[in-house]
């Protein structure tokens, strides 16, 4: 009776050891995931973008975002700071991305000081343009599009600046309006110089050469941003509409070898992009 | 798959959903049928997706499209064409564009919310009375949304509703199909 109590007992122990092993594993793995996780959350959510998977990379960086979050509750750290602050610049949350970045500078993250000064100098744009006053506006987003290093704010200030002119083209005469076109295609040329592999330059350089009417280049800037890949549905499916109409236009436009040439190049890449027929790309009905 | 079993669904699912949204409200099937084409097509976050809808269907780019994109544009549509004859003819760009701004996310971009927001005017090619229902009927759309919503249990039961409906089988179909299928089964839901 003895021996079976004791066994019994050694037994509960045992069991006891192991669930209470068992319970401080999952409670270390869970006190030293949330970091990890967010980080790989947000390659992830990179991943997906470059494979145009958008609603997902923004699943994903929001569960970044989160993770992050609660990595800094418990241990607050310039990395978690820095990790949570990527998250909320592809979330398009520019002030909090700020907030998150300046707390990482204050933890010793030297590059995040540079990021959170250019995060916020964008959203003080976007809030001066809502407010009407868009001289100072266009001013930074300027200096933003031109001296920025922390690219997605880059792309953002830049985005902006290029509907702004574009918009200011309609009342102005038409010497006025190629000063302006010229200057803003030098100024996306300078961004993709020092980024040739953002896709979404060549698909605001394809925009503006399309204003151009320089439907050749214009197509070949949609081609690469195609390939170099777009962020956002609706860009995409607009940048695959600005090549359709590239190659309407040019189909009119040129003749003889010229317009075979092109021709033969067009197919090419329309079969590697599993098109239907030359106006139709894969997402569209017809 | 057998008709009935969907139409059985999407009964099941309108009449569900129907408890979040006012009577004769707008939203309800554009919603159902961008949910489920969006989680079909990209097993997306449909609750986040459908809260983006106004960012989503106002690119900026849109606003500034050379004249001769926004030609093509019409030139390029038969049915189109036909409906804006008058104003082609005419060659009067300030009324094709502002026409166009509301047209190309519906038959540009092909956006699959707003084609099911106006499914009866593109079936009946009233482009004119998309135009000129477009900020109205997305607005109402819109707020008929959010107020669903706010509602509790609302996002549960869509993606329920969505998880449901991949388990169907759709993957072995084309999204064309699916458009398709959904669009000619909507109309006796």
């Amino acid at each position: 009776m003895k021996i079976a109590s004791r066994k019994k007992l050694l037994f509960t122990n045992f069991r006891a050891k192991v669930l209470l092993s068992l319970l401080l594993i999952l409670i270390l793995s869970a006190c030293i995931s949330s970091l990890e996780k967010a980080k790989i959350n947000l390659t992830e959510a990179r991943l997906k973008e470059e494979t145009w998977q958008t609603e997902q990379a923004i699943s994903l960086y929001r569960a970044a975002r989160e993770e992050a979050s609660r990595e800094i509750k418990k241990n607050p750290s310039a990395q978690a700071y820095m990790v949570r602050g990527m998250a909320e610049v592809r979330l398009g949350l520019w002030s909090e991305a700020s907030r998150s970045f300046a707390l990482a500078a204050t933890l010793g993250e030297e590059k995040a000081g540079d990021w959170a000064g250019e995060v916020s100098l964008y959203g003080l744009a976007v809030s001066l343009e809502q407010q009407g006053l868009e001289e100072p506006a266009g001013r930074l987003l300027m200096v933003l599009s031109e001296k920025g290093k922390f690219s997605p704010v880059v792309q953002a200030a830049l985005g902006r600046l290029v509907d702004r002119r574009l918009a200011s083209l309609e009342k102005l005469f038409e010497r006025e309006r190629e000063t302006i076109l010229s200057k803003t295609i030098d100024l996306v040329g300078k961004r993709i110089d020092s980024d040739p592999a953002c896709g979404y330059y060549h698909y605001l350089l394809s925009q503006l050469l399309g204003h151009r009417k320089m439907y050749l280049e214009s197509f070949q800037e949609a081609a690469v941003a195609r390939e170099l890949g777009l962020s956002w549905p609706q860009v995409r499916r607009d940048n695959d509409n600005q090549i359709i109409f590239c190659y309407q236009e040019l189909k009119q436009s040129l003749s003889g070898e010229e317009l075979a040439s092109f021709l033969q190049t067009y197919r090419l890449w329309i079969k590697k992009w599993n098109w239907k027929d030359e106006e139709t790309p894969d997402w569209k009905r017809r | 798959m057998e008709d009935k079993i969907l139409i059985d669904y999407l009964k099941q699912a309108k009449k569900i959903l129907s408890d979040f949204f006012p009577a004769e409200a707008t939203a309800l099937l554009p919603v159902l049928f961008a949910s489920l084409i969006w989680a079909l097509k990209e097993r997306a976050e449909v609750r986040k997706k459908v809260l983006d809808l106004k960012v989503w269907l106002e690119p900026g780019m849109i606003e500034n499209k050379p004249d001769d994109f926004i030609l093509n544009f019409y030139k390029s549509r038969p049915e189109l064409l036909v409906a804006y004859e008058e104003e082609m003819k005419k060659s009067d760009l300030k009324a094709l564009r502002s026409a166009f701004k509301r047209l190309y996310p519906v038959i540009g971009l092909e956006d699959p919310f707003l084609q099911a927001l106006f499914a009866a005017e593109l079936e009946n090619h009233d482009y004119r009375r998309l135009t000129a229902e477009f900020s109205s009927r997305l607005e109402k759309a819109i707020s008929e949304i959010r107020a669903a919503g706010n509602r509790p249990g609302f996002w549960k039961e869509l993606e329920r509703l969505c998880g449901g409906f991949l388990q169907l089988g759709w993957a072995l179909l084309s999204e064309d199909e699916v458009r398709r299928k959904l669009k000619q089964l909507f109309s006796q839901v």
